[in-house]
Order: C-alpha cells, then structure tokens, then sequence
C-alpha cells in the first residue's frame, strides 16, 4: 500500500522514466561505440548486455544523484521529528522508499533491456543465455548506486549532497577509464571487451554483484541508520566486499573469455567447403556463392586454397590458418555485394594490414594485393574498402600490374601464391610479388 | 549591504561556493596530462562549479520571497552571472590546462542551463539540466572526435567553433533572460 504510493509519488517514477528516456536518447544520439565493432547493442545478445552496462558511465552518476535527492526528502519536509515518535522500527518505514526507487531503476533497465533486445531478436542468428547474468548485474548496481545515494543523502541532508555525488560520481568514472582493473568496480567495460566472440567471465560476474550488493547494503543501512555506531555499522558489508572485491578484480587481467559457442563453425560442404562462425551463421548463404566463385578463380595458383572461413578475430590473438584455407574476417564489416564479396576473399586472402604503423608499408601492401587480385580476375579495380588509396595510387597500380603481366606466364602464378603465402602470416608486398624492391 | 548579507545567507552562497571550491580542487587532482581527459576534467569542472552553486538560485520560500517590494528581475540577473563568473575563475585558476576560451564558453551555457533548471525544477533539482547535458557531451566525446552535432556537444567541442559558442551564448542568455523574469519554481 504504502509501496504503491511511494511509486507514484516519490522521485521513483521520475527516476525509472528518466534512466530509460536518457539511456535511449544516448543511444539513439550519438553514433557511440556501441553500434560498431562485432557486437552493436542491437544486434547481439552479449552486446545488449554490455554496451547497456557501458552506458553505466554515463546514467550512474543521475541515479546517485536522484537518490540522493530522495534520501534528502524526510529533512526537506521536516517530518523527522515526528516520524522518530512513531513506534515503527525504521527500517520498515525506509523499505517502501528504497523499494519504490529500486524498482524504477530496475523496470527502466528492463525498458532499456526490451528496446534493444526485440531489435537483437531481429537480428542475432546466435541465440544464448550467457547475456543474463551480465545484464543482471547492471540492475544489482543501479540499484546499489540508488540505494547509496539515499544513505549518503541522509547522512549528508545537505542540498548539495545531489550535485556534488553526481558530479563525483562522473569524475571518478572517468577517471578509472583505461586505468585497468579498477573500471571493473563500475558496472562498465572497454569497448575492446565487448565483442560477440567472448562473453563475461563468471568470476568477474559474481564478483561484481558481490560488490554492488555490498554498496547497496551500505546505502539503504546508511539510509535507516540514525546514530553513530549504527551509521558505522553500516559500512561493514561495502568495506567487508571490498576486501573480497580488490583482491580479486585486481588479479584479473581481462574481464571477458572466449565464447567457444560463437566461435564454432557452421559450414556449407555442398560444393568448396564455406564456413562462418556460429555468430555470424545468417551471413553463410550470402557469403557461400561469391567464395566459391572466389576459389574457383584461385584455381589459377599451384596448389589452390580450397575452402574459406571465417576467423574470430583480426586482433592480437590472430594465427595464420593453413595455407589451404581462405580466411575472411567479419569483424568492422560484411558487405552484401556479391562482386564486393568475391573482391574480398580475392583480394590478398583477406587477412589484415597487420602493421598498420607506416603507411608507406600499408600503401605498399595494398598495392601488391589490389593487383594480385588483379591478376586472379583479369580486371584491375579497387579492393573494397581502399578506394581512396586506389585512387590516389592509381599510377603506381597501373605499373605495377604492368610489371607483373611482363613477367614469364610461368612465373605470374607462382609470384601470386608467394604473396598470399606470406600474406597469411602479415608480411608480403610489392616485393614478393614482383620480386624486385 | 545589510540586504546583500542576508540574501547571501539564505541562499547559503558561503557553504556552495566552498563546496564547488573544494569540487574543483578534487576534480584537478585526478587530471593528469591526456589532453582529451584534460577537457573532459575542464568540463566536469566547470559543472561541478555551477550545478552545486545552483542550489542557491532558489532561497527556503521563494512564494514568500516574491511578496517582497523588490525589483527582484536584476538581484537574480546578477546572481546568475555571479554563477558563471565563479566558474570561469574556478575554471581558469584551479582546473585543467585548457584554453580559457573552453572555460567561459562553458561556464556561460552551464550557468545559463542551470538558471532554466532552478526556474523549472526548482533550487533542488537544478543541477540535473546542466549534469545531464554534460552527461551528454561525456559521452560524444569518448564516442568520437571531434565530437558531431556541435549544437549538441557545444561543452566538449575544440576552441573556435562557431556553432558551440553560439550555442553557449544561446543557452546563457535564455536562463539569465527566464530566470531573471520568472524566478525561482514556487512550490
């Protein structure tokens, strides 16, 4: 009863309204991190999970401040003294309160959580269940941040408290950005930790909810407590976590682990076999045709490659496949041009500019491998995704190609192989295609 | 004077400008030299300066102060401003090494959102209109860079852009201009 007023009639409403209205303003606003890379927060499971924990950093500090201003509501109104000479013990007058706004910032994540999870369920051919406890700690620390910010409210009934946690509680995030481990004790991640192949660590999961139960346990004692020794008191289970929490978050060296479900393959062996991760399953039909055309194509080299698939990552744990297989990488993007596919698995196997420092070497390497494609489909054209260099290194292509068709026949295709070889294992450019410097 | 001291009194301009003092300080402290974070720091600075000196903007009775004979229109004109000059100071003297074009630009759109946010919500809120835009630019700052919609992210844009400092000017001059006439939210 007395819940059911708090909800209509506290900050509880506002806050829950709010936290939805801003997360998805943001959301829609800008054009954030949280739509790139291999898991935008509308279109995978794990990258709802994530990139709504992400925006923590952002709507953490209004939560603490709203709280706060809640925690603030018994001094502005002066009813103190009379609520003391009441026979209910405190902390059953305090539950409706801290309950109302609980569960406004809870039903808002959940808004949050449906907005995006019915564009994820449009989108995702890779369904699991591993996004819910990563999601379920976001709500522990919404509302443990809440719940904090009604204690500190009381114990500080000041109407300054509000601004100066919000504001301090922006500070400290940002602060604690790139800093390593101590961004785990936010609800948030580094956007490099966040892609469809790795899920959460459970370790890191259970710890953080450890922590926020503790903060939030902190809060609404806090909130209840009225006397020295009791307000101390409270502060046992955030100091008592703590000491489980910083010993643990700060051995850990990344918070995510691969996702062997998304990294299995799914393959077409009717024909040249084609194969894509489990993630990315919905891409297969459109990639199958264009590959085995590509492979049709590379017939043309000694000891041809004959298969193509997909591999997790271009990053630092990238390892040459075997010389046989054709990898693609699906991480920044996936056309859906048939021609611009076959150019892709064509073009110098598709695998990464590794050392993307110098771009003299960069332009050196693209050159080499847009005419080697070239030569695989008997038209010289830009590769997807470096026109601007094609154009610019339209004169240096022209002699090059040139140089090539010069060479004995014999030797053109063994020239092509060389490249691809070495291009596998991130080396190779105009020198192993033409062999003169 | 005798008015002055007890209108700086019931708007506890002492305990919100030591309160900010001390904000900025704590917020200078954890800088550091990244450039990018510099600004952001600067920002939060200056937020922090002007969303806890808006919770003077309304007194303890603004339906009472109201009956008072005074022209009341200038006495809050210069309060805001007071706001946002207290900002630039803190912002220059204490907070990061940025381009004091940056500061004032800020200073003038925060204090400006913080005059709406005491107009509309009242003393006790007013800080949630300056923090939340703040919020905002944040976050299209570590989105991208420079940041896009410079109308939007005018808090975080680089020194020189036009369309940041007209909307600073904009939003500074719609709060002094609507809380000068309308004052404080009455209950």
């Amino acid at each position: 009863m007395i819940l059911r007023t708090e909800l209509r009639r506290s900050t509880a409403p506002v806050a829950g309204i709010g936290f939805l209205v801003v997360s998805v303003g943001l959301l829609y606003s800008l054009s954030g991190p949280w739509g790139k890379r291999t898991a935008p927060w509308d279109e995978q499971w794990i990258g709802l999970a994530q990139w709504t924990r992400y925006l923590a950093l952002f709507v953490l500090p209004l939560v603490i401040g709203v709280g706060a201003w809640q925690g603030l509501r018994d001094k502005r109104s002066k009813v103190g003294e009379l609520f003391a000479t009441t026979p209910v013990a405190p902390w059953r007058r305090a539950l409706p309160t801290a309950g109302a706004l609980a569960l406004a910032v809870t039903a808002g994540y959940a808004g949050l959580l449906v907005v995006g999870g019915v564009q994820v369920a449009g989108n995702a051919s890779y369904f699991h269940l591993k996004w819910v406890p990563v999601a379920a700690v976001m709500v522990l620390a919404l509302v443990g941040i809440a719940l904090l910010g009604m204690g500190i409210g009381r114990l500080v009934p000041s109407l300054v408290t509000p601004p100066v946690l919000a504001v301090a509680a922006l500070v400290a995030q940002a602060a604690v950005l790139q800093t390593g481990w101590p961004l785990l004790l936010t609800p948030a991640f580094e956007a490099p930790d966040i892609t469809v192949f790795t899920s959460v660590a459970t370790s890191v999961t259970l710890t953080q909810a450890l922590w926020f139960i503790g903060i939030g346990a902190t809060g609404f004692g806090l909130f209840v407590a009225s006397r020295t020794t009791t307000r101390l008191t409270a502060l046992l289970p955030m100091a008592l976590s703590a000491l489980v929490v910083v010993p643990t978050l700060s051995g850990v060296d990344s918070p995510v682990v691969a996702d062997p479900d998304a990294r299995a393959l799914v393959c077409d062996d009717d024909g040249p076999r084609v194969c894509v991760t489990r993630a990315h399953a919905d891409y297969l039909p459109t990639l199958v045709g264009p590959a085995r055309e590509a492979l049709a194509l590379m017939g043309k080299l000694p000891s041809p490659p004959t298969s193509v698939v997909e591999m997790p990552s271009q990053g630092v744990d990238y390892r040459p496949p075997p010389r046989d297989v054709v990898p693609v990488f699906l991480d920044t993007w996936s056309p859906t041009d048939p021609a611009k596919i076959r150019m892709t698995v064509l073009s110098g196997a598709d695998v990464p500019v590794c050392d993307e420092e110098d771009w003299d070497a960069v332009t050196r390497v693209i050159v080499a491998r847009t005419v080697a494609t070239a030569w695989l489909t008997g038209e010289l054209a830009p590769l997807p995704g470096w026109q601007y260099l094609s154009e610019d290194e339209s004169t240096k292509i022209q002699q090059v190609w040139q140089a090539l068709q010069a060479l004995p026949a014999a030797e053109q295709p063994a020239r092509v192989a060389a490249l691809r070889d070495a291009a596998l294992n991130c080396r190779g450019d105009l020198t192993t295609l033409l062999g003169t410097p | 004077m005798r008015w002055l001291l007890l209108y700086l009194r019931s708007r506890q301009v002492a305990a919100g400008t030591g309160t900010a003092l001390a904000c900025a300080v704590g917020v200078a402290l954890l800088t550091g030299d990244n450039p990018t974070r510099q600004l952001m720091f600067a920002v939060l600075t200056t937020t922090a300066v002007t969303a806890v000196t808006a919770t003077g903007l309304a007194g303890v009775d603004p339906a009472l102060e109201r009956t008072a004979a005074l022209r009341w229109w200038w006495r809050r004109a210069a309060h805001v401003v007071a706001i946002g000059g207290l900002a630039v100071v803190l912002g220059v003297a204490v907070g990061p090494p940025v381009d004091t074009e940056v500061v004032v630009r800020g200073a003038v759109g925060l204090a400006g959102l913080a005059a709406l946010g005491a107009t509309v919500l009242g003393g006790g809120l007013a800080w949630c209109v300056p923090m939340v835009w703040t919020v905002v630019a944040v976050s299209a700052l570590l989105a991208s860079q420079p940041p896009a919609g410079p109308l939007l992210t005018w808090l975080v844009q680089p020194p020189d852009t036009t369309a940041a400092t007209v909307a600073a000017g904009g939003l500074g001059l719609a709060g002094l201009l609507v809380y000068a006439i309308r004052g404080p939210r009455v209950q």
